[in-house]
């Protein structure tokens, strides 16, 4: 085989791996769509105002919580104004060092109490359990520290309710979430797990942890990361769930049938996507005992983030959700082409660990391999300009899919200056934004690959809606170990 | 067009076709949202309009004295074409919220302005959507010539559709309605319980009790064990009765199960004082719940007994039901919690005793 020969091949392959790869994401949209509809069909049922009836479980919202002085004080007040009729909040202080507890305590007035603590899942020791006077749907666990896995372990092993909600101390929640949430579990009684979108909350304005005003960000990252939220969240996720192939509900928000999850065992400690991991793992196990479930997803926009607005940040996140992605189809691998894997063994788990797992791997590949061809004279100016703008516009059709979807289901963002500044982003984020997250991902995996320790970064978060006015300081650091994919 | 990639190769050329038809694609995608924002401004003004006329006509409507709908001084402005779906979505929700007379004179404005005929329209010809809003426009309307149609759909595969026409028959005629859909109930698989609990409530329980009884009392394991849970809609004195039935020829846990969660008559007092030994937890904690609503003095040995279950959640249970019983005071429970043996069985008591005093 002469050099002309592989490269004639390489082109071939790299092509064939961007169309494919941008047809299954347009296949899932077109899902998507389908899914959309009978979504909002559903809630033209649910439009007329109804009573809530005694069929609505009790939930258990579990909030881990590592050095959130800054932010978890308005975090439970919010939960606490949650429209849902019967909930408790079981904080766990996982070993904080900035006096977390303290804030809690005076908040609270948390008073010690004598919990039969039973520990279903091993987690690291809790050293004590108290309750608030005030509220008595409020009780935090303060326990060694051991990680948010763990932290939602010892959450679950203290939930009393058949279903728990685990939330990031800095999500803030719709009034709503609970009961949107809740509605697979109602409509569905094979439902094990439910998701919802999450969106970004750079530039909303946000009053005593709930979002007052929808808005967009100033800061470009923070601007290109919610068309990356619309894709992951529109079509990545709502694609799967019609087919009962949904492989990750995002930790920020999720809603779990407590006896399943601790039947698989709960959350792994060893992994950093534990979310994705945990979801994974249910379908082996559940498909294992040929079971009838569902793991399903509502599109609903129901719980809101902070993004990182500097590169360093994001770069460890980005880098931290790849390693996460790669420990969990690793760690469940026995599920793919499983003769009782369903369409999430055969069609879900290939094309994640195909276009997700390996995706960095020849996307950065592709460009590098155009780079050098073209460099070295390989490949003539007319290829090289060619491939690069194929990736571009395969990149920008599926960015302004996702826009799409958007526009014909929740048009979150008011105004038309909201719309063009959203397909600006649709477009700039092919323009170096993709290329970097592939560069990052790749690092993730190499990182997995060479298997060095898997640890939580500190995240560097505003915490906006800790402020008085709601809008905070951008520059005043708050640590924890959210910042779920 | 394409000169410039002259005597490359193929995969250049699939490349820029690629290139090209995504391109394209962008562009129409892109067009496709600028015209769903125009038509969405432009319906949120629609609507804005819509409601700054008719929501204070509306509640007026409902709030007026006039108890027969016949307020002819009433002036009704005419209702565009357009405007039909806000109008029916606003009629709807008010209808939902607002009982009693109002509901009348919900109804005479909308006769008198054609919507009763409009909404066949949508019924026979519309989408998905329409056809929803139409089955539940008819219902509020009390509309008996429809009777037959929506029976027809209560049987639709649509799940959306079927339960909607349930919602519409019960409001027409909740008694003819209920025993029609009861075997529904046992039935669909996709019929969600609270949602059939929200339909029986709506129903009241003037008509839910005795088909519900029937229903029970008639059917298969299987099926009263689904028809229990929805006995706290009905009449207490008729609920207690099923219950006491059922138990007493209960043999299936499911039942039995379920009739303890709902069981308060003190005629149930010796079966459940049975059923503490159960060899299945669910039922021994229901069983531990039951006493604690309902048990006599006699029971707090059973109770104390089930302390030291191996099951955390019949402690619990157990734990909860002795210290909630009306005739115990602190210092039995404490005495109680001094000669338990079992450990765990004493957190359990300090546990419930903590959450009593918080």
């Amino acid at each position: 085989m002469t050099t002309q020969d592989l490269i004639f091949a390489a082109q071939w392959v790299f092509l064939g791996y961007f169309l494919l790869l941008n047809a299954g994401y347009i296949g899932l949209n077109l899902v998507s769509l389908f899914g959309m509809r009978d979504y909002f069909q559903g809630r033209r049922i649910e439009s007329l105002p109804k009573v809530y009836s005694e069929h609505e479980m009790p939930i258990s919202i579990i909030v881990p919580a590592y050095n959130e002085a800054a932010t978890i004080v308005t975090s439970v007040r919010a939960l606490l104004q949650l429209r849902y009729p019967e909930y408790e909040i079981v904080v766990v202080n996982d070993g904080s060092r900035d006096g977390t507890l303290q804030k809690l305590i005076d908040e609270f007035a948390l008073v010690p109490f004598p919990e039969a603590y039973r520990q279903r899942i091993a987690t690291q020791p809790v050293k004590t359990i108290y309750r608030s006077a005030i509220h008595p749907n409020i009780r935090v666990l303060d326990k060694d520290n051991g990680g948010k896995a763990d932290s939602l372990n010892a959450g679950i092993n203290a939930a009393r309710y058949p279903l728990f909600c685990g939330v990031d101390a800095d999500s803030v929640l719709q009034p709503d979430s609970l009961y949107r949430v809740l509605q697979p579990f109602l409509d569905d009684p094979d439902t094990v797990a439910c998701g919802g979108t999450i969106r970004i909350a750079n530039g909303c304005r946000v009053r005593d942890g709930f979002i007052e005003k929808i808005g967009l960000p100033d800061s470009t990252l923070a601007l290109l990361q919610i068309m990356e939220y619309l894709r992951a969240f529109l079509f990545g996720r709502l694609g799967w769930s019609p087919l009962n192939a949904l492989m990750i509900i995002s930790g920020a928000f999720g809603l779990f049938r407590k006896e399943v999850v601790v039947a698989c065992g709960g959350y792994r400690t060893d992994t950093l996507g534990e979310d994705m991991e945990l979801v994974v793992r249910l379908h082996r196990m559940l498909r294992k005992q040929q079971r009838r479930y569902r793991i399903t997803f509502v599109p609903d926009p129901i719980c809101w983030t902070e993004a990182p607005e500097d590169l360093r940040t994001l770069g460890r996140q980005r880098i931290r959700w790849q390693r996460g992605l790669a420990e969990s189809l690793t760690l469940n691998q026995s599920l793919m082409f499983n003769p009782r894997g369903g369409t999430v063994g055969w069609l879900a788990f290939p094309f994640i660990f195909l276009f997700e797992f390996l995706g960095p791997l020849l996307e950065v590949g592709g460009y590098l391999f155009v780079g050098i061809a073209y460099w070295n004279g390989w490949i003539s100016p007319d290829a090289f300009l060619a491939f690069l703008l194929c990736a571009i516009c395969l990149g920008m059709l599926l960015s302004t899919s996702a826009l799409m979807l958007e526009e014909i289901s929740f048009h979150v963002y008011p105004g038309f200056r909201n719309t063009m500044l959203l397909f600006g982003a649709a477009i700039l984020e092919n323009f170096g934004y993709r290329q970097l997250n592939a560069v990052w991902r790749l690092i993730g995996l190499l990182q997995w690959l060479i298997g060095s320790k898997s640890h939580w970064g500190e995240m560097n978060r505003g915490a906006r809606w800790s402020s008085e006015d709601g809008v905070g300081d951008p520059a005043a650091p708050a640590a924890g170990h959210s910042g779920s994919q | 067009m394409l000169d410039f990639v002259a005597g490359s190769d193929r995969a250049i050329i699939f490349a820029i076709y690629s290139s090209l038809i995504a391109g394209s694609m962008t562009v129409l995608l892109f067009l496709w949202v600028v015209i769903l924002r125009s038509r969405l401004l432009v319906q949120q003004r629609r609507h804005k309009a819509f409601l700054d006329q008719w929501r204070p006509l509306l509640t007026q409507v409902a709030l007026t004295e006039d108890q027969t709908g016949d307020d002819q001084d009433l002036v009704v402005p005419e209702l565009p074409k357009s405007s039909l779906m806000y109008f029916l979505n606003e009629w709807n929700v008010l209808h939902d919220v607002l009982r009693g007379s109002a509901g009348v004179r919900l109804n005479a404005v909308a006769r008198r302005l054609g919507v009763d005929t409009a909404v066949w329209k949508l019924l026979n010809h519309g989408r998905l959507s329409d056809k929803l809003i139409a089955i539940a426009t008819l219902g509020h309307l009390v509309e008996n010539s429809a009777w037959d149609r929506i029976e027809e759909l209560l049987h639709s595969h649509h799940t959306l559709i079927s339960l909607m026409a349930a919602k519409a028959l019960i409001n027409i005629d909740a008694d003819r309605a209920v025993p029609l859909i009861l075997p529904m109930v046992t039935r669909r698989e996709d019929w969600a319980a609270a949602r059939v609990s929200s339909l029986l409530r709506e129903a009241g329980p003037a008509a839910t009790s005795r088909p519900l009884q029937q229903a029970i009392l008639e059917g298969t394991p299987e099926e009263a064990a689904k028809l229990i849970g929805f006995l706290p809609t009905v009449h207490r004195s008729i609920a207690a009765k099923v219950v006491h039935e059922v138990l007493q020829q209960s043999v299936d846990d499911r039942v039995t199960s379920v009739c303890l969660r709902v069981a308060d008559s003190p005629l149930e007092l010796p079966q459940v004082r049975h059923l503490v030994n159960h060899p299945r937890w669910h039922i021994r904690m229901r069983a531990a719940s039951v006493l604690g609503r309902i048990g006599y003095r006699q029971d707090k040995r059973l109770l104390e007994r089930l302390l030291c279950d191996p099951e955390w959640w019949v402690r619990y249970r157990a734990a909860q039901a002795l210290t909630g019983l009306p005739f115990i005071e602190q210092k039995e429970l404490d005495r109680i919690r001094q000669r338990l043996d079992d450990r765990y069985a004493r957190d359990m008591m300090d546990q419930v005793m903590a959450e009593r005093a918080a």
